[in-house]
């Protein structure tokens, strides 16, 4: 007499709650990492005109260019992909490459720009310059330039 | 006999109970409460407003200017007065005394507008340029061009002063 006993094939089973869960921690794990990289957008209070004519802002590429607000409606320099640009000529100058190598990279980009609604013109308008001045050197006709607005919470 | 059929039923009641595993159901209801958590945007919607900036001393910025119509330009100017800026349309066209009259006027003097039929002096497309002074808020900048917007016109571009 043997004392091996047969037990027939082994049985292969899926056990699905184990997978469910590493299934959501991975759609977990890369919403919060899409969250931290639309950190482009800086906290800024920005204008809210009422009743708006603004706009959803269309699908496509875009360079978010955040102008940082200073003392008494002035800026502290202005902020693009996470590198910080001067508000002197040097800045400028440097903002213009970068948004040009943006432009030349990303076909049809748009530049959005997001300021405090107290800073002064004076201090945005160099942003539309610079905008102008890179579309000319990536080769566009036109920078296509989006204001950013507060929609209030719609 | 009767003892073996009850004893039988019993055991049948046993195997065929279903059970819920309440640890596995806690962990896919709280990781479904934190991806709607971390899916969920705060932060207040953004809006934009379109504004082509066409390349100075080429074709598109030429034609801007060169149209037989001329563009129409809002001058906006820090003021001490209330509302604390002033508003000038160039061409003899007035001074709004505020951004909401603005407004209302250009949405009264566009042809198709609100206004009566022959007060419509300006097309949709008609070329508009806010010239503001750059002590001017962000936030009045906008609104102008909001007004503008929002009277039905779409070539509008801003200026430094």
């Amino acid at each position: 007499m043997s004392s091996i006993h047969h037990r027939g094939p082994a049985r292969v089973q899926a056990s699905l709650t184990p997978m469910i869960d590493v299934v959501f921690l991975l759609v977990v794990f890369f919403v919060a990492v899409s969250q931290l990289v639309d950190r482009e957008r800086l906290e800024l209070d920005l204008p809210q005109p009422t009743p708006s004519a603004a706009h959803q802002p269309e699908e496509g590429g875009r360079a978010v260019v955040n102008v940082l607000p200073g003392p008494d409606g002035t800026s502290l320099g202005y902020q693009v992909d996470g590198r910080m640009f001067a508000v002197d000529s040097a800045g400028q100058s440097e903002l213009i490459d970068h948004l040009r190598q943006r432009l030349q990279s990303t076909p049809g980009l748009f530049i959005n720009v997001r300021a405090d609604k107290q800073t002064g013109w004076g201090w945005v308008a160099p942003v539309m310059s610079a905008a102008r001045h890179a579309a000319t050197l990536a080769g566009d006709s036109a920078a296509r330039v989006r204001l950013s607005v507060d929609s209030g919470g719609r | 006999m009767a003892v073996t059929s009850k004893a039988r039923s019993s055991r049948s009641a046993r195997s065929s109970s279903i059970g819920v595993n309440l640890a596995s159901m806690i962990d896919v209801v709280f990781l479904l409460l934190i991806y709607f958590m971390v899916a969920t945007d705060f932060t207040p919607g953004e809006q934009v407003f379109r504004l082509d900036l066409p390349q100075r001393g080429a074709g598109l910025y030429e034609a801007m200017f060169d149209q037989a119509e001329q563009p129409l330009l809002i001058r906006l100017d820090v003021s001490s007065g209330e509302p604390g800026y002033t508003l000038l349309l160039e061409g003899g066209y007035g001074s709004p005394e505020d951004i909401d009259a603005l407004g209302r006027f250009m949405a009264a003097h566009r042809i198709g507008g609100t206004g009566q039929r022959d007060q419509g002096w300006f097309t949709s497309d008609h070329p508009i340029v806010i010239l503001a002074e750059p002590a001017v808020s962000w936030s009045r900048v906008v609104g102008t061009f909001n007004a503008v917007a929002g009277a039905g016109y779409d070539v509008v571009s801003l200026e430094v002063n």
